[in-house]
C-alpha cells in the first residue's frame, strides 16, 4: 500500500475516526477510509470529529455496509497512488489489472441487496457524499429501469400515477424533435 | 444535524406507501445515467417524473439523417459506406460508417477485359438507436448483421433457419434486404429484426414472421438466441416490400397487399394490434405508398407509379395523428407536405426525408444508374416545390474516397442517432459467441 510517503503521512493514515449511527453504535474507522465520504472529510478538516461523528441519519445496518464499501475502496485508492508515483513496470500493472477485476467483483456483490436497502445506500451515499459508492448505486437503479415500460415502473417502485388521460396523451404526441 | 427527517435504513421509510423515497437530486443521478430517447419515455411515470425529466435533464437529440452509399467500378459494387448530414442548410455531412470487406481482385474476362468479381453486396435494412442493420444479399436469403458506428463494433446474426431453401436462387436475387425490418421498442430497450418471408408467394402472403430479438432486460418475451417463428394470422398476413418498414414507438407497420392497409405489430407483446386503412389518394392518380417518418410519426408518402423525372406529379405525404398507442380508433391522417419536383432529376429521399426542419431528396439514378447527391430543401408551410429555380443545397462530401471507383450510388436515407451503448451489454451475444 501507500507505505512510500512521509512520516506525517504514516501517521495520518493510521488516525482512527468513530462514526457514530443513529441507533448510537460506534464504528472504529481509519481516517483514510472515513475521508471516502466527502462530508465527513470536511468535518476532520474543521477539526471536529473529537468524541466521534454523529451521523443521525444513518442506521447501524446501512452504516455497516457503507463502510464495508469504504474500506475495500480506501485500500484501491491507497494502491492507484503507489502505482502512479513508484511502480511503472509491467508486472505492476498485471496485478493492478487483478485488483481492479477484484474491486468489480466486490460491486457486483456489494450489489446483491434488496431494493430498500439499495435506496438506503443510496440515500446514506447522497448524505456522505460518497461519489463512488453513490455512481454504483445509482447505476444500479438506472439498469433496473431501463428495459422497464412506464408502467412497469410504476408497479416496481409503487408510484402512483397521477397524470391524466389528457397528459398522458400530450407526453406520447410530444417528441422532442415534433415541433411543428 | 435535524433530526426530523427518520434516519436512512429505517424500515419506516419504505412503508410510506410511495416505493420511491429518493430525493429529487438523486432521481435526477439516476434519470442522467439512461439513455436520453429511454429518460424522455419515462416522463410517462408520472407527474414528478414527468417534471424532473423535463426541466432538470437535457432533452434527446432529434436524429440526422444518414445516407447509406454503395461505391462501384465497372458497375460492380465495391464497398459501402454511412454518411452523417449534420447540417443539412449548409450541405455539410461526416462518413460515420465503412464497409470492412476486402477489394475484390481484378480479373479478366473471356473478351480479355477487366472484370470485377461481385463479392460484395450489402443492404442497409434500417437504423434504430445508433445501431445500422445490414445485410448481406450474396447469402441466400440475406445474412443480417448489426454495427454501431460509435463504438466500432459489429455482430453477425446467425442465418435464417429456412436459408437452406434459398440456396437454388443463387445469387439471382439481390434484393433479400428489403424482407427484413429492424425495430427498437424505446420500452422494453430491445432490438429486433423481423423477416417477412413472402417473397415467394405472388401475393405476398406468409404464415409466421421470424423474429430476433436483442437486448433488453430479458422480460417475456425473452431475448432469442435464435430466429423464432410468431404466427400472423388474417388480413394483416401479407405484405407489400415495396413500402416498406416503419417502427414508431414500439409498433412495427407495414402495408398489406392488395387491400392496402396499414398493419400495427406491438414489437413486446409480438402480436398485430391494428389495421388501418391508407388514406384516400386523389381522384385518378395511379397510387403507390410507401411508409416513412415524419419527426416520430408514422407517414405514408403518396406518389405516382411514373417516377420519372420531369412530371410535375405532386407527391402528397400523410402523416398518422392523434390517439396514440392506446387509442387507435382516434387515429386520423392529414395530408402534411405537398412536394412537386419539376425538371431537376431528384425524388423524395426514403424511408425518411424529413428532418428538423429541411426535407432531404437523392438525386435520381442517372444513365449509369449514378445517384450520388443528397439535396437539402427548407421546407415552407404546406408546399414544396423544387425545380432548376429552386434545386435545393447540395450536400457535398459523399464520396467513396477512392478514385479507383466510377460511382456511388445512394441507397437509402435513414434517422440515425448517434448511441454509445455498447452492443456487448447485450446477454445474448455472450451467448452466441460461445
Amino acid at each position: 500500500m501507500a507505505s512510500a510517503g512521509s512520516g506525517d503521512e504514516k501517521a495520518a493514515a493510521a488516525a482512527m475516526i468513530t462514526l457514530i449511527s443513529s441507533d448510537n453504535e460506534k464504528f472504529e474507522v481509519t481516517e483514510a477510509t472515513a475521508t471516502l465520504s466527502q462530508t465527513i472529510r470536511h468535518m476532520i478538516e474543521d477539526g471536529c470529529t473529537d468524541g466521534g461523528v454523529p451521523l443521525p441519519n444513518v442506521t447501524s445496518k446501512i452504516l455497516a455496509r457503507v463502510i464495508e464499501y469504504c474500506k475495500k475502496h480506501a485500500t484501491a485508492a491507497a494502491g492507484e497512488e503507489g502505482s502512479s508515483s513508484s511502480f511503472s513496470d509491467a508486472a505492476f500493472l498485471e496485478v493492478d489489472r487483478a485488483f481492479l477485476e477484484e474491486l468489480e467483483e466486490f460491486d457486483d456483490a456489494f450489489l446483491e441487496v434488496d431494493r430498500a436497502t439499495l435506496f438506503d445506500l443510496i440515500l446514506a451515499a447522497n448524505y456522505l457524499d460518497i461519489k463512488g459508492l453513490l455512481n454504483l448505486t445509482c447505476q444500479k437503479v438506472a439498469d433496473s429501469v431501463k428495459g422497464k415500460t412506464p408502467e412497469q415502473i410504476r408497479e416496481m417502485y409503487n408510484i402512483v400515477n397521477d397524470l391524466t388521460p389528457e397528459e398522458e396523451a400530450e407526453i406520447r404526441r410530444e417528441t422532442q424533435w415534433a415541433f411543428e | 444535524m435535524a433530526s426530523a427527517t427518520p434516519p436512512i435504513g429505517r424500515e419506516a421509510t419504505a412503508a410510506a406507501g410511495n416505493g420511491w423515497n429518493l430525493p429529487t437530486d438523486t432521481l435526477v443521478e439516476i434519470l442522467l445515467r439512461l439513455p436520453p430517447t429511454k429518460r424522455w419515455r419515462l416522463r410517462l411515470v408520472c407527474r414528478h417524473w414527468r417534471d424532473v425529466i423535463r426541466d432538470r435533464t437535457p432533452a434527446p437529440a432529434p436524429p440526422t439523417a444518414l445516407a447509406f452509399v454503395v461505391s462501384s467500378a465497372e458497375y460492380t459494387a465495391m464497398s459501402a459506406s454511412a454518411f452523417a448530414i449534420d447540417d443539412p442548410a449548409l450541405g455539410r455531412c461526416r462518413e460515420v460508417w465503412r464497409s470492412s470487406n476486402p477489394r475484390p481482385q481484378r480479373r479478366y474476362n473471356e473478351y480479355h477485359r477487366h472484370v470485377y468479381e461481385r463479392n460484395f453486396d450489402t443492404a442497409m435494412v434500417g437504423t434504430c438507436n445508433g445501431v445500422l442493420c445490414l445485410c448481406d444479399n450474396k447469402r441466400p436469403g440475406g445474412a443480417i448483421s448489426l454495427a454501431n458506428p460509435a463504438t466500432g463494433e459489429s455482430l453477425a446474426l446467425p442465418p435464417l433457419p429456412c436459408s437452406g431453401h434459398w440456396q437454388e436462387w443463387g445469387t439471382t436475387i439481390r434484393s433479400w434486404h428489403e424482407a427484413y425490418a429492424f425495430a427498437h421498442d424505446p420500452n422494453t430497450w430491445r432490438y429486433t429484426v423481423v423477416h417477412v418471408p413472402s417473397f415467394f408467394d405472388r401475393n405476398g402472403v406468409f404464415a409466421a414472421l421470424n423474429v430476433f430479438t436483442l437486448g433488453g432486460d430479458g422480460s417475456s418475451p425473452p431475448a432469442s438466441t435464435t430466429w423464432r417463428e410468431v404466427p400472423v394470422a388474417g388480413a394483416a398476413a401479407s405484405c407489400r416490400l415495396d413500402a416498406g418498414f416503419v417502427a414508431i414507438d414500439g409498433t412495427l407497420h407495414w402495408v398489406t397487399e392488395g387491400t392496402e392497409r396499414v398493419v400495427a405489430f406491438d414489437l413486446a407483446a409480438e402480436r398485430v394490434t391494428s389495421t388501418m386503412a391508407l388514406p384516400a389518394p386523389e381522384a385518378g392518380r395511379g397510387s403507390r405508398w410507401c411508409l416513412t417518418e415524419v419527426r416520430g410519426r408514422l407517414g405514408a408518402v403518396d406518389y405516382s407509379a411514373e417516377r420519372c423525372w420531369g412530371t410535375p406529379e405532386m407527391t402528397h405525404v400523410w402523416v398518422l395523428d392523434g390517439g396514440g398507442r392506446d387509442d387507435r380508433r382516434r387515429q386520423v391522417w392529414s395530408r402534411r407536405y405537398s412536394v412537386q419536383v419539376y425538371r431537376v432529376e431528384q425524388w423524395l429521399a426514403a424511408p425518411q426525408f424529413a428532418f428538423g426542419e429541411h426535407v432531404l431528396t437523392t438525386e435520381a439514378p442517372g444513365g449509369r444508374g449514378v445517384s450520388a447527391s443528397v439535396f437539402a430543401h427548407r421546407m415552407p408551410p404546406g408546399r414544396l416545390r423544387i425545380g432548376w429555380k429552386a434545386p435545393g443545397v447540395r450536400v457535398s462530401g459523399i464520396s467513396s474516397g477512392d478514385s479507383r471507383d466510377d460511382s456511388v450510388r445512394i441507397h437509402g436515407v435513414f434517422g440515425y442517432v448517434e448511441n454509445k451503448e455498447p452492443l456487448k451489454r447485450f446477454t445474448t451475444i455472450h451467448k452466441l459467441r460461445d
